[in-house]
Formats: structure tokens, C-alpha cells, sequence
């Protein structure tokens, strides 16, 4: 098991979204890929012990959620937009939380301000097990 | 015998109906003129006149005497004649009258049914033409509801595609933008709510990661009206968690409820801690 997760976007150590804080050019509106939620919103990713998994969230997403991806070996989990576009949660979901979360498939996503729910929807979490690839077994969950 | 208009005229002027009968029998033999049967020609020897006087109609009365007579002896056709007398003649043409009534009332009676069947002949064809009228009158309405169907349709589309479009290009985000403004809150809370098992389940114990400290889980079960266990983890790390209250979030630096756990210790250990909650082992 990793420390530090593996992150998709990053380029020779350095996240390419980051390169317009390093005065890079900027992102193009429909780039594919969106700056990680943590930073943007309060978002908290909660699982109980019946693997029913809520993603709440204060600000609503750049784009109208499709699924979510969670790849169990990094702990990375992603959110889809419907437009394909991706946008990873920012924060690493590490073990214990990991093994509730591998066997969720939906999570309650919630908007949550002022101590109000604004929005609630179930979407798909499609959980990716590249460690059972690896070994030699078959599927991911 | 030779007879002549004189001699007829001469015998039915005396009353005498046996000279006609006997003109008559003669002329059925041939001994008459050109033996000729003409009842025009025996009409015009005898005055109507004369015919009346012996109880006879000029045309009918004279061939039924002179057939009559020939028909019974030819030969002795004028003594046959004879025998004809004008009180039985009187009685052959009033049967013939009433043959003549019965043939003429069977006419009337043909008549009459003609008149029947063209009549319901008459009424069948019009029949058919109100059903045909009132069909075409039906599949004239038919059309003109269905033409109007469709201007409505056409009229009404464009507000209907309209919501259509609204409600499918109400993206997630708008829908969450209205229920920020106010509208539709308590609808979204109680969809929330309804969105069982998810909703009831917030309550159970819970690990999560979280940027807030958890005080977005505490502000969702305070919306939701659920009250929570008092203890949740936040997982900051691998097996790295410390104690969470709902609503009372301490800060991430704190001290985690997981002092014994160290990377790679068996996940099972979480469910050791002093302060985690029961449920999660």
C-alpha cells in the first residue's frame, strides 16, 4: 500500500493543473480534466459499516455528476461529469475507511449549506482494483 | 246465305237477334265475303246502336259469338248461332265483364305491388343515401377533428418542447441553485428523507475524510433530523483516525483515537480503538 497516492495529473512531480498558479497557460474551459474538489468546497466523503457511502459537498459541482470511480489500490476517488469530464476528490481515502468504500456501489451525493440539504442524488461508484488485476484475478469492483 | 249490312240492319232493326247470330256463324265460315274474321269490319256493319238493342258491345260481344260458334261446329256454325240467344249472350259478356274486372283488379292489384316495391326500392335507395350522407358527414368531422388535433398539437408544441427542454436541461447544479434560493427546499429534504436507506443510515457510525472537520456530516443530520451516535472517525491517514462528534468537530491536529495503530496494522485493529464506534469494527 502506497503513502502517498498515485495522481493521474501529475507531471514530473508537478500537477498539470497547477500550471496556471505557476503563471502557465491558462485552462481551457472544456479541458477534460478539472482541479481537484477539496480545494474548491468543503467536502467530506463518509461510509459506514454497511458500505453506504455519501459524498457531501457545500458548492456544487462544475458540472452535473455522472458517476464516481474509486480506484481501491491509490485510494483515489474521481468524480465523472457527465460531459466526461473528471475532477478527483483531493484527498486520499486510506485504510480503514478504503475497504467500506471498495465495496459501495452508489453513494448518496449531497449538497449541504447552511445547514440545508440543497440537492441529494444516488450515483454509480465504480470501484477500481488494479492490485486483483495484477495478482492474476480477474475484474474490478 | 248471302248476308249483307242491309239484311243485318234489316234483322236487328226487327229485335231479331238470330239474324246477327247467324251473320255472325257465316261469317266464321268463310260465307262471308272474303271469310275474313275482321271485328273492325263487323263493327262498322252494325251500328252501336243495334248492338245495344241486342244487349251487346260492338267488338268483344261479336268475336266471342262468332269464336264461340265456330268453336263449337264450324260446320253447322249458323245453327250453333242459333242457338245464342241474346239473354245468354247478355250473360257471356257480363262474365267477360267480370273476367274483365278480376283482370283488370289483378292489374291494379300488380299495380299496386309494383307500386310497393318501387316505393320500397324508393325508400331502401334513400336510406342508403341518408347512411352514405351521414358516413361522409362522419368522416368529414373525423377530419376536421383530426386536422384540428393537429393545429393544437402544432400550436401547443412549441410550449411543450419548451418545458421538455427545461426540465431536461435542468442541469444538477440549477436544481441545486434553486433549492440555495429557498425553492424547494423542504422538497429536497424530503426527497432527502425518503431517499431511504441512505438517509436513515447517516446516522450509524461513519468514517470519512473530510476537509471541514466533519461539519458538513453534522449540518446533513441536522437537516435530515437525525441525530447522529456522537461518534464518527475521521480518517486522516493509513489507519490514522481520531474521534469525531457530530457538530463538535475538533481539529485534525488533535490526538487521533488511534495512538496503538500504525501503517499497515490489520484494518481489523480499527474496530479496537478505545472510541470507535462499535459498528465500524
Amino acid at each position: 500500500m502506497a503513502d502517498k497516492p498515485l495522481k493521474k495529473t501529475k507531471l514530473k512531480g508537478k500537477s498539470i493543473l497547477d500550471l496556471d498558479e505557476d503563471a502557465g497557460p491558462a485552462l481551457p474551459p472544456d479541458f477534460p480534466v478539472l482541479p481537484d474538489a477539496a480545494p474548491q468546497m468543503k467536502i467530506d466523503v463518509v461510509v459506514n459499516r454497511d458500505h453506504k457511502v455519501w459524498v457531501l459537498h457545500d458548492r456544487p459541482f462544475p458540472d452535473y455528476l455522472e458517476w464516481i470511480e474509486f480506484d481501491a489500490e491509490t485510494g483515489a476517488m474521481t468524480f465523472v461529469s457527465a460531459g466526461g469530464r473528471m475532477q478527483e476528490l483531493g484527498m486520499t481515502i486510506h485504510p480503514p475507511m478504503d475497504k467500506y468504500v471498495r465495496e459501495a456501489k452508489e453513494a448518496c451525493v449531497m449538497m449541504i449549506r447552511e445547514k440545508k440539504v440543497r440537492d441529494m442524488g444516488l450515483v454509480p461508484l465504480m470501484v477500481q482494483n488494479h492490485a486483483l488485476i495484477k495478482g492474476g484475478s480477474l475484474g474490478s469492483r | 246465305m248471302a248476308v249483307d249490312r242491309d239484311t243485318i240492319r234489316n234483322g236487328f232493326e226487327q229485335g231479331d237477334g238470330r239474324q246477327f247470330a247467324v251473320f255472325a256463324a257465316d261469317f266464321a265460315a268463310g260465307r262471308v265475303n272474303d271469310g275474313k274474321i275482321d271485328t273492325n269490319d263487323i263493327a262498322q256493319r252494325f251500328s252501336n246502336q243495334a248492338l245495344e238493342d241486342m244487349g251487346l258491345s260492338p267488338s268483344a260481344a261479336m268475336v266471342f259469338l262468332v269464336r264461340d260458334a265456330v268453336r263449337n261446329d264450324p260446320e253447322n256454325a249458323s245453327q250453333a248461332a242459333l242457338k245464342l240467344a241474346p239473354s245468354e249472350a247478355q250473360d257471356i259478356e257480363a262474365e267477360r265483364n267480370n273476367n274483365s274486372h278480376e283482370a283488370q283488379q289483378q292489374q291494379q292489384e300488380r299495380w299496386e305491388e309494383n307500386q310497393r316495391l318501387q316505393r320500397e326500392q324508393w325508400e331502401q335507395k334513400q336510406w342508403e343515401q341518408k347512411q352514405w350522407a351521414e358516413e361522409k358527414r362522419m368522416s368529414e368531422e373525423r377530419w376536421e377533428r383530426e386536422q384540428w388535433e393537429k393545429e393544437q398539437a402544432a400550436q401547443n408544441r412549441p410550449a411543450e418542447d419548451a418545458t421538455n427542454n427545461q426540465l431536461l436541461a435542468m442541469p444538477f447544479v440549477a436544481a441545486g441553485a434553486l433549492a440555495w434560493m429557498g425553492l424547494g427546499t423542504e422538497a429536497v429534504e424530503a426527497a432527502g428523507k425518503a431517499m431511504s436507506p441512505h438517509a436513515e443510515a447517516l446516522g450509524d457510525s461513519t468514517m470519512m475524510v473530510s476537509n471541514n472537520n466533519g461539519g458538513l456530516l453534522a449540518d446533513a443530520r441536522t437537516a435530515l433530523g437525525i441525530a447522529g451516535p456522537g461518534q464518527d472517525a475521521i480518517v486522516t491517514g493509513p489507519n490514522q483516525a481520531f474521534a469525531f462528534t457530530a457538530g463538535t468537530a475538533p481539529e485534525p491536529e488533535e490526538p487521533a483515537l488511534t495512538p496503538g495503530l500504525q501503517p499497515g496494522a490489520p484494518q481489523a485493529q480499527i474496530g479496537t480503538a478505545p472510541k470507535m464506534a462499535p459498528g465500524m469494527a
